[in-house]
């Protein structure tokens, strides 16, 4: 149910009804929505689709969460600026590629284990910490480049 | 013999062929992912079933799901029909999404989305890059719609074609006002 608030705001599927037929959108308000038989079932089928769609959603995103957690980076260094600017560099680079994309899984099969292996060792996790700083400022400007190249 | 082999083995290339043909077209995600283009497969989701608002151009949308790709938000909308077609009703309805959700979280939504129509008889998923409508052409369509709502227009565009009429149930009173139908 719609507030007050949103009245006078016009929806998506309102405005999308414009691209089907405009006389519709007049009916629609002189005489009110008549869905028919056939609508509402395909707002019913529609509405169960969307509801398994969004508990994929739900796992995508905690996987994605998991995901980053498991990055070397994120041990090493924890959710910071290097991190992040790794994470725009596995987007902007290598999931653009073929290779780039099949090690990202390779990756993320590994790196729970990895990190596993590595938490128990906090002087490997310490020494990894230069080298990961160095490769996230070489990310950061390759990210800054892409992206001034994007937006120019 | 030999020609016996020959045969069974471009057969069993064929068949290895249509598969990962039909795997490529349907989107490379399985489990969660399927029906997902390439690139979004393994991405962040930054929403789902989410509503946003544009107070600018007085717009409101809820989007099923939202990427963070490449410093910025890619919209992903599913659809449920029997074939398997994208229509303007969708990048219409995207393209409100875009809007809102770029003027209330203030990230650069991608004018490119994917569309992802899943079968209803089947239930596989095809996505489908669809290319957004900008701020421009969304206001003067609002604008329109408010004319249309309060009766200010007097020659609203009919549907394209009578087929849809027919699934309306507005059709015997379209047909006794414009005559045309």
């Amino acid at each position: 149910m719609r507030g007050r608030r949103d009245d006078a705001f016009v929806s998506a599927s309102e405005l999308a009804q414009m691209a089907y037929c405009e006389r519709q959108v007049a009916f629609d308000a002189a005489f009110g929505q008549q869905p028919t038989p056939e609508r509402r079932a395909a707002q019913a089928r529609g509405t169960r689709a969307h509801d398994e769609f969004y508990r994929e959603s739900q796992r995508i995103a905690r996987n994605s969460a998991r995901k980053g957690y498991c990055f070397v980076a994120t041990l090493a260094l924890g959710e910071c600026d290097e991190t992040r600017a790794l994470r725009a560099f596995r987007d902007l680079y290598l999931r653009r590629t073929a290779a780039g994309r099949c090690f990202i899984y390779a990756y993320y099969r590994l790196s729970p284990s990895l990190c596993d292996w590595m938490r128990l060792r906090p002087r490997l996790v310490r020494a990894c910490r230069a080298p990961l700083r160095l490769l996230s400022a070489i990310a950061t400007m390759l990210v800054e480049k892409a992206l001034g190249a994007d937006h120019a | 013999m030999h020609d016996a082999w020959g045969a069974i083995f471009v057969l069993m290339l064929f068949v290895a062929s249509a598969v990962l043909f039909a795997r490529l077209r349907n989107g490379a995600g399985g489990g969660d992912e399927r029906g997902l283009p390439r690139e979004l497969v393994g991405a962040e989701v930054a929403f789902a079933e989410q509503t946003f608002r544009s107070a600018r151009n007085g717009l409101i949308a809820k989007l099923d799901r939202a990427y963070r790709l490449e410093g910025q938000l890619k919209l992903v909308e599913l659809k449920t029909r029997l074939s398997d077609v994208v229509y303007m009703v969708d990048v219409v309805e995207m393209s409100v999404q875009r809007l809102a959700l770029q003027d209330q979280t203030g990230e650069p939504v991608s004018m490119d989305a994917w569309v992802v129509v899943q079968s209803s008889n089947t239930g596989s998923r095809r996505p489908h890059r669809v290319r957004l409508l900008g701020r421009d052409e969304i206001d003067s369509m609002a604008k329109r719609y408010r004319q249309i709502r309060i009766g200010r227009i007097s020659d609203p565009t009919p549907a394209r074609s009578n087929a849809q009429c027919k699934r309306c149930s507005h059709c015997d009173r379209c047909a006794a006002t414009f005559h045309d139908r």
